[in-house]
């Protein structure tokens, strides 16, 4: 599946929601494409995982200041 | 998305047939006319087959007949593969999806089915500026989900003699289920919320490791987190059974419609029969006492007439002084014999002589009439007194009995009336529903209580996990050492809680918005405006018509309505959630009256104009009122006609002229 088949829906209330939390919300929208590209790979949690440090340990920085 | 072609090859009365729709007018509107067993339902059951594997449409007789057609089978040499294939092919903004089920069958003389070898199933991609892409068994499921999920296939695929069947069952889970595929909200719900779910618990034991104290309410978080998922779970069924028990109640008070009620009646009925047999009893005791009394009287009433005459004697006696006698005998006698009265002493002279002695000759005479007289009086007045006696009992037992056989007559005439009820009337069908009703009315109830004890443990549990999670998160702060571990904990929950925030907002969104559509689309459609107030779709998306009293009114609208209740809802189901597929409507008029029918076609009209229509008439379905409608505007109109051996289908398309 490719980026554009992604509802916009989704995309319109994960943004919204998000409440300008940018960090929180490229790594939900990466997750949201990850998944849609890659059905039924086994390998999720290493990625999940990989994903959360990335994207945290930028939030956590920001939070922090 | 439309259906452009559709190809039949030896599938079962279609040898090789191949049907175009193409869309020549502003109404995409496409019509199938044959008669009876012609095969328009097996055309219906080749696109299930073709798109899902299955012939929800089949009736008896095809179910006896092997899936390969007739004539392919008797032509075919022993041991020869024959392939049953059925294409069907969407079209988009000239790019073109091609599904294509194929069946392989070996023939063998000495059997009496060909043998099956194999089936495929596969999908290709094409247009003009690309190329082809070949898309295998699994991708080419996935894809078919996308635009008719199999779940809510009946949406698109209507079967017009099973329409009344539309809204009798729950259907509301599968409906549910489609939007979330459809709608992608699938992603979010069954792979990035549980997924992070899982992440957040690795994560947190992680902590719990380090920490004894954190291990412990993590323990504890996880303990209560998996008692709310199934709480959850356990609140969603009962959410379903109390829709299915909805749903069961509306249909039975739809086929008990105008039905008394047996149960009801029955218990009169039982009442009726005792109190029948008790009346009967009570004039037969009455009838019984009025004739002792009558053989008691019978003799007194034929010597009344003497009884009276003979009282009448006697009162005339005593208003002459005849009685009683005036002296005694027994003086008058001793006077006469001694010549000296017997009273005064006095002699007698001759005159006194004479005069006693016609005294007494005089009493002699009376006396001993009077004496009768006065014996016969009193047993005859006592005589004439029970007589009246009686005849006054007899009266009042004959009033009585008159007013129990008035009595008598009304109850059988209301055990005939009550038998007429019964025999008009399925009893064995309608106690079964009424017993289904009673059940249930129960289950709702019992259903309704045990939400309510749920949803109060939910509360209570969410304000436990919201408790611990603070525990958790006040104690993680003491935890300088894993301050990178804390951060991916709060980003991993905070991430979560917007996956589940935007699940939910999407699905009320969508919920809302197809609500709203089916509302627009019902009373835009419908031909009684003033009857309907409004339509609800339940959190469950099951779908109730309110009638402008305020009452629910799904289960007593007529087969009319509820089709345009249906497509109102399905076509609102397409427009919101993206579902771009065509409507297939196989005897659209089947249970539809004469006058609806005209209504029906102006509908139809309405509904090709965005969408692609494809209907399925009988010629006389096909009638006056629906197809001055729908002639002007159709676009292919193709006939069913069986070859002379009545085992094959001859396609001819008519034009229009």
């Amino acid at each position: 599946m490719s980026k554009f088949t992604i509802n916009e829906q989704i995309i319109k209330w994960i943004r919204k929601n998000c409440d300008s939390d940018k960090d929180i919300e490229e790594f939900l929208l990466n997750l949201i494409y990850f998944e849609a590209e890659r059905t039924g790979q086994w390998q999720w949690k290493d990625n999940y995982k990989r994903m959360i440090k990335n994207h945290s340990n930028e939030w956590g920085n920001k939070n922090e200041n | 998305m439309r259906i452009d072609n559709i190809r039949l090859l030896n599938y079962r009365q279609f040898r090789d047939v191949e049907i175009s729709f193409t869309s020549q007018k502003k109404h995409d509107l496409h019509l199938i006319i044959g008669k009876n067993g012609s095969g328009k339902t097996n055309f219906l059951n080749a696109l299930n087959w073709c798109l899902y594997g299955d012939e929800p449409h089949l009736s008896i007789q095809s179910k006896l007949l092997p899936l390969l057609n007739l004539n392919a089978i008797s032509s075919a040499e022993e041991g020869a593969d024959i392939n049953v294939e059925v294409e069907v092919r969407f079209v988009k903004e000239q790019v073109y999806i091609c599904f294509v089920r194929k069946a392989i069958f070996k023939i063998f003389k000495s059997e009496d089915f060909p043998v099956h070898q194999s089936t495929e199933f596969e999908a290709t991609i094409s247009a003009e500026d690309m190329n082809s892409k070949i898309l295998n068994e699994e991708e080419a499921k996935i894809q078919l989900e996308r635009f008719i999920p199999s779940g809510i296939r009946d949406y698109f695929f209507f079967d017009g003699e099973r329409l009344d069947n539309y809204f009798k069952e729950a259907k509301g889970q599968n409906i549910r289920d489609a939007i979330i595929t459809i709608s992608q909200i699938e992603l979010l719900e069954s792979k990035i919320e549980p997924r992070l779910d899982d992440i957040l618990k690795e994560l947190r034991r992680a902590a719990g490791r380090m920490n004894p104290k954190l291990d412990n309410t993590t323990q504890l978080l996880e303990e209560a987190k998996d008692r709310y998922k199934n709480l959850k779970k356990e609140i969603q069924g009962c959410h379903k059974e109390i829709a299915i028990s909805k749903k069961g109640m509306e249909n039975c008070d739809r086929n008990l419609k105008g039905v008394p009620d047996i149960e009801r009646i029955e218990q009169e009925l039982h009442q009726l029969r005792a109190d029948k047999k008790h009346t009967k009893e009570f004039i037969k005791e009455y009838i019984g006492k009025k004739a002792n009394i009558l053989f008691d009287s019978s003799i007194c009433v034929q010597l009344a007439p003497s009884f009276q005459y003979s009282l009448q004697v006697v009162k005339e006696k005593r208003i002459n002084k005849e009685i009683p006698p005036p002296a005694s005998p027994v003086l008058l006698e001793s006077s006469l014999k001694n010549n000296q009265c017997t009273i005064c002493a006095r002699e007698l002279d001759s005159n006194a002589k004479n005069h006693v002695e016609e005294m007494l000759q005089e009493i002699k005479l009376s006396s001993e009439i009077a004496n009768q007289l006065i014996n016969i009086e009193y047993p005859l007045k006592n005589c004439l007194d029970r007589l009246k006696h009686n005849l006054k009992e007899l009266h009042e037992l004959t009033r009585s009995i008159d007013s129990k056989e008035k009595e008598l007559d009304k109850i059988e005439e209301r055990m005939d009336q009550i038998e007429k009820i019964l025999k008009q009337c399925n009893v064995e069908n309608v106690r079964k529903w009424f017993e289904q009703r009673k059940g249930y009315e129960e289950e709702h109830g019992k259903k309704q209580r045990q939400l309510g004890v749920l949803e109060e443990r939910q509360k209570k549990l969410q304000e436990k996990i919201a408790e611990l999670e603070n525990e958790f998160n006040e104690e993680m702060k003491k935890e300088v050492k894993n301050k990178e571990l804390s951060k991916q904990i709060n980003f991993c929950k905070k991430s979560l809680e917007i996956v589940t925030k935007t699940k939910e907002v999407i699905m009320h969104e969508t919920k809302k918005k197809i609500e709203s559509k089916t509302k627009d689309l019902f009373f835009e459609l419908i031909w009684k405006k003033e009857t309907f107030a409004d339509i609800e779709i339940s959190d469950d998306f099951d779908i109730n018509l309110i009638h402008f009293m305020g009452y629910s009114c799904l289960g007593s609208i007529s087969a009319a309505e509820r089709e345009l209740l249906a497509l109102s809802f399905t076509l609102a189901l397409h427009d919101v959630s993206g579902f771009e597929s065509p409507i297939i409507i196989d005897t659209p008029v089947a249970r539809v009256s004469d006058e609806n029918r005209e209504n029906l076609g102006k509908v139809f009209s309405n509904v090709s104009k965005d969408k692609q229509t494809i209907l399925l008439f009988t010629p006389s379905e096909y009638s006056d009122d629906i197809s001055k409608e729908i002639e002007r505007i159709r676009s292919n109109k193709y006939v069913f006609n069986l070859s002379a051996a009545e085992n094959e289908v001859v396609l001819k398309e008519e034009k229009y002229v």
